[in-house]
């Protein structure tokens, strides 16, 4: 025990490089776990959204009453049914005087379990007059309302064209969803929702959600073959919806940022790998010698191995220890503000919050990962050490293995830095490969980096896309306003006005009707625009106008890539109105305005063929010749003219818009902070593997007359020369990686700001390896040359 | 005046608490082209004189004077002037490159000095030394006599006026000693170089114009064999 207790004090407890070994091993420790805690969180996230989710088996969807009857009845089931829940579509009920609103859900059933609702005070509804609230509303109110309060709503009638009041008594709260966003939400009883609809001669479909007993498949679907095969093609069937929802948000979301983490992960941790090679390189080095002496002085290979690897244990733990410590600073300090500020944008999914969640499991897989790398790297070099011989390992012959087949050139009038460094580089060439490799997969990661952060717009795609032919959109959102066509174009008269479009929005007189699914009245919006801005939405979306300026034309604006050719209207008598659809679009980047299912964008003629004499407008776009007059004096037309409207200004928005970061760039800037820490401990391990392995090297130039300057040169000269070649060889790799990321982020490939985002990236590099090199060459020839002959 | 003189030199080194007179003031005249050979028990001061002299190192006090030119106030970029044309080292341990070729490593210091590489004389150079066959090979690849004499090649390349050789035989066994420093001594005599060399063989001091005995960092006796 005493022979390894002297022999562990030699080899670690008094070597120089123990604590360089383990400060650096602890801190790639410390940066993956981070990754891997980022990654963790994402995907614990979404699991726990999934598991708060109540477990239905299926849920039918958009039932009409008749069917919502049949199906929420549990003798029609049979005894294969555990439970069933019914609830409503979502549906808006207002807030009077306000332009607020409520999105209203009735349910039978549990209201905490249904909908995850965190009931903070009060409880949840008993009969149809009870309702429960967004906390949110209530701090909004500026708590004017309280449990126990009557809560008077209003629901607008289509067919009467007037707002009914419906008042509830508020008999809970509930903490809002951070994933909610603006939106407010009020649940109630089915019956109290039927109350609402019913006021507001409005229809609903219903959802009815079904947990069977034991859960087993085979009776599902035995249940669900007693739905009659026709409500089966016309109503929404899903087996195991809400794992099924989920697991497409997380195939598509969640499941897509935990992919990215894992790819990059594995590029991560090569970094990592080589890294701690280098390191380790460094460290064996300086071993060779003090290997080579202890078995001259008697120690056999198997007492040196129990030696060394008894010193791999104790980097380990010290590694561990260390980098638990540096993790959980560094998780609780910049982890933590680069998952807020960063990874949150990543998340999609309305049911999900993310929450950064540090785990010890997360940590001891980062620290198992190294682990492995580490000890295989430290035990391929141990082997590489004790192949040599006793004699060898002393004279540091070992470290003379060079290639000699390099010519020499003529040595007349050569400068002495490139003349040694050049011969450096070509006969050490194993030195040279492990030195390039690592900087390699540096240069590698930096570049893709830098490419997708440097040419990708820093901006949401869509708000980049609106263009400023309007300043201002003047509104009125309770709908009650009408402008002739005679005050349109005497606005459009005023003196700071450079041009004036307008528009009907939210049409009650047309509706759409949904047979067999739940009738209801859909509300549809109208954009009715000039010939000039109808033909740029066109080619934006690849139609073309031109030509049918002097008939009606109409545009279908959805969402869901249906084409349509014709939709039919109802109007207030239930006559037909069929309209022949001109083109189907996805995208009007002209009204900011959206909500509705059904938009019909129209020309001038289409808006007198809809309306007829029934043709008013309620959204004005204005171009301003002077900005600040154009809002007074709209303003003041409008007042005097008793038209209540307000308005928005297109370019701040589009502005707020701007500040919002893409998905994959928010990843993009997570990562390259965390690899540009890596990148520049490589970098100093790089450098440190040519400087200290060679100091006395150095320490002979010097002896022999060279300046510290030109040794200095010469390292930067030897470490740049890779560093060049290296950036060389990852650029084309780095550009085939970073084009895959940006057309995944939906953006177009401009060359121009590739090449130069390619540029700073190659640039910061090569820079920062300059600057390195002159910092640790200026530190380590700052001492005496004996010291560097080891002379002292 | 003489073209080495060393006034009261002294070399002070702090280890922990203690204090080490490396030299504790050497007075030392040395004339142009002399062998001067220093002789000493371990731990005397020999290599660090020779330290002194050769601008490795810097004395605590004292001057140091060598052609006229004081070396103890030389700045870095003065002291590194004064070793690449002034001075030519041969260490204990050859201090060889080893990335370099043997005729690589001869030229380094013409090299360093950016001037034009006269192969013919580097040819000579190894003729003389015996060497002339070795110029494609590595430092590896060749013995250490081979090596101590490609050291002392690339010492006098830069044809200086001083040759400081500390302990050049001290890794060679007894024959190759002699060769290497009769070698190194006829070298310098028909170059005409000023040479010092540290050495505990009293055989090979004897070649010497003159002795220096050091004994705890004082010159204890000058020109005697005891």
């Amino acid at each position: 025990m005493k022979l390894y207790e002297k022999l562990l004090k030699i080899t670690f407890f008094k070597a120089k490089d123990t604590k360089w070994i383990i400060c650096v091993a602890a801190f790639v420790i410390a940066m993956v776990s981070m990754l891997l805690t980022s990654a963790n969180s994402i995907k614990l996230s979404y699991l726990q959204a999934v598991n708060q989710t109540p477990q239905y088996d299926f849920v039918l969807e958009n039932l009409n009453d008749e069917q919502k009857q049949k199906y929420e009845n549990k003798d029609f089931w049979g005894s294969s049914i555990e439970d069933i829940t019914c609830s409503t579509n979502v549906f808006e009920l207002d807030i009077p005087d306000s332009l607020f609103y409520f999105s209203v859900t009735g349910l039978t059933g549990n209201f905490e379990e249904v909908y995850s609702i965190d009931l903070q005070e009060g409880h949840c509804p008993e009969n149809e007059k009870e309702i429960v609230v967004d906390s949110k509303f209530i701090e909004n109110s500026g708590g004017s309302y309280k449990i126990g309060d009557e809560l008077v709503l209003s629901v607008f009638s289509v067919q009467e064209k007037v707002y009914h009041n419906i008042s509830y008594e508020i008999v809970g709260i509930f903490g809002a969803k951070a994933s909610a966003g603006a939106e407010v939400y009020a649940f109630c009883t089915l019956e109290g929702a039927q109350r609402a609809l019913k006021k507001g001669n409005m229809d609903t479909s219903y959802r009815v959600m079904i947990t069977a007993a034991g859960k087993n498949q085979e009776m599902l679907e035995k249940a669900l073959s007693y739905i009659e095969a026709k409500d089966r093609e016309q109503i929404g069937i899903r087996f195991n919806e809400t794992r099924l929802e989920m697991n497409g948000e997380e195939e598509t979301d969640g499941g897509g940022a935990v992919k990215v983490f894992q790819v990059l992960g594995i590029l991560i941790g090569v970094v990592s790998g080589a890294l701690l090679f280098n390191m380790l390189q460094v460290a064996s080095g300086n071993k060779i010698q003090q290997i080579g002496m202890l078995r001259c002085l008697g120690l056999d290979k198997k007492q040196l191995y129990q030696c060394y690897l008894l010193n791999l244990v104790l980097y380990l733990l010290g590694a561990m220890g260390g980098g638990f410590l540096l993790s959980v600073i560094l998780e609780k300090t910049i982890g933590n503000m680069l998952f807020q500020r960063f990874l949150k944008g990543f998340c999609l999914s309305q049911y999900v919050e993310l929450s950064f969640q540090p785990s010890l499991i997360a940590f001891v897989q980062a620290g198992s990962l190294v682990a492995v790398i580490f000890s295989v790297v430290y035990i391929v070099l141990l082997r590489k050490s004790l192949s040599y011989t006793p004699v060898e390992a002393v004279g540091s012959i070992a470290e003379g293995q060079f290639n000699i087949k390099v010519k020499s050139k003529k040595m007349d009038k050569v400068n002495v830095v490139t003349f040694v460094g050049q011969r450096n580089l070509l006969r050490n060439k194993a030195r040279t490969f492990y030195t390039g490799f690592t900087y390699f997969v540096t240069a590698l990661l930096i570049l893709t980096l830098s490419m997708v952060l440097f040419s990708v717009d820093l901006y949401d795609i869509d708000a980049l896309k609106k263009s400023n032919l309007f300043d201002y959109e003047f509104y009125d959102d309770s709908l009650q306003c009408s402008l002739s066509q005679e005050m349109v174009e005497e606005i459009s008269k005023l003196e700071s006005v450079a041009t004036v479009e307008c528009s009907r929005r939210q049409v009650y007189e047309f509706y759409q009707k949904k047979e067999n699914i739940g009738t209801y009245n859909e509300i549809i919006d109208t954009r009715v625009y000039g010939d000039e801005l109808l033909q740029r939405i066109c080619k934006e979306n690849g139609l073309d106008y031109q030509g049918h300026e002097s008939e009606p034309y109409y545009l279908l604006l959805t969402k869901n890539n249906t084409q349509e050719q014709q939709i039919v209207l109802y109007n207030q008598n239930g006559n037909e109105l069929k309209i022949q659809i001109n083109g189907n679009v996805e995208q009007d980047n002209y009204c900011d305005y959206g909500g509705v299912t059904v938009t019909l964008l129209m020309n001038q003629l289409g808006a007198e063929a809809l309306f007829q004499d029934d043709y008013c407008y309620n959204v004005l776009y204005i171009k301003a010749e002077s900005k600040v007059q154009c809002v007074e004096q709209v303003k003041a037309y409008l007042e005097e003219n008793q038209i209540n409207m307000v308005y928005s200004d297109l370019q701040e928005m589009t502005q707020d818009a701007k500040t919002q970061l893409g998905s994959i760039v928010c990843v993009a800037i997570y990562l390259m902070v965390c690899i540009c820490a890596m990148t520049i401990t490589n970098i100093i391990c790089n450098i440190n593997v040519n400087v200290q392995l060679r100091k006395r090297e150095y320490g002979i130039l010097i002896a022999l007359g060279m300046t510290r300057k030109k040794v200095i040169q010469l390292i930067i000269s030897e470490i740049a020369i890779i560093s060049e070649y290296m950036i060389i060889l990852a650029l084309p790799l780095a550009l085939v990686i970073s084009l895959f990321f940006i057309s995944g982020a939906g953006q177009e490939i401009n060359v121009l700001k590739i090449i130069g985002a390619a540029g700073i990236g190659s640039g910061a590099l090569y820079g920062l390896t300059y600057l390195l090199c002159y910092i640790k060459g200026n530190r380590v020839f700052d001492r005496n040359v004996l010291r560097l002959l080891d002379k002292e | 005046m003489a073209y080495v003189s060393m006034k009261n030199v002294k070399k002070l080194y702090t280890q922990g608490e203690d204090d080490v007179h490396a030299l504790d003031g050497i007075n030392v005249e040395i004339e142009k082209g002399e062998f001067i050979a220093i002789l000493g028990p371990s731990g005397s001061g020999k290599s660090t004189l020779l330290n002194v002299l050769g601008g490795l190192d810097v004395p605590s006090s004292g001057e140091i004077y060598v052609d006229g030119r004081k070396i103890n106030e030389l700045n870095e970029n003065q002291l590194a002037e004064y070793r690449r044309k002034t001075i030519g080292f041969v260490f204990q341990s050859f201090n060889l490159l080893p990335a370099l070729t043997i005729e690589e490593n001869i030229i380094m210091p013409i090299l360093m000095e950016q001037k034009k590489v006269s192969m013919e004389f580097v040819k000579e150079l190894m003729k003389v030394l015996e060497i002339d066959n070795l110029g494609k090979r590595m430092p590896s690849q060749i013995s250490g006599g081979q090596q101590q004499r490609v050291a002392i090649a690339r010492a006098l390349a830069n044809e200086p006026q001083m040759i400081l050789a500390d302990e050049p035989t001290g890794n060679l066994d007894t024959e190759i000693s002699t060769k290497v420093v009769s070698l190194l001594v006829d070298t310098c005599k028909k170059y005409q170089k000023t040479l010092i060399m540290i050495t505990h063989n009293e055989e090979i001091a004897a070649y010497a114009d003159r002795i220096i005995r050091i004994k705890d960092g004082r010159v204890e006796k000058e020109n005697c064999l005891y």
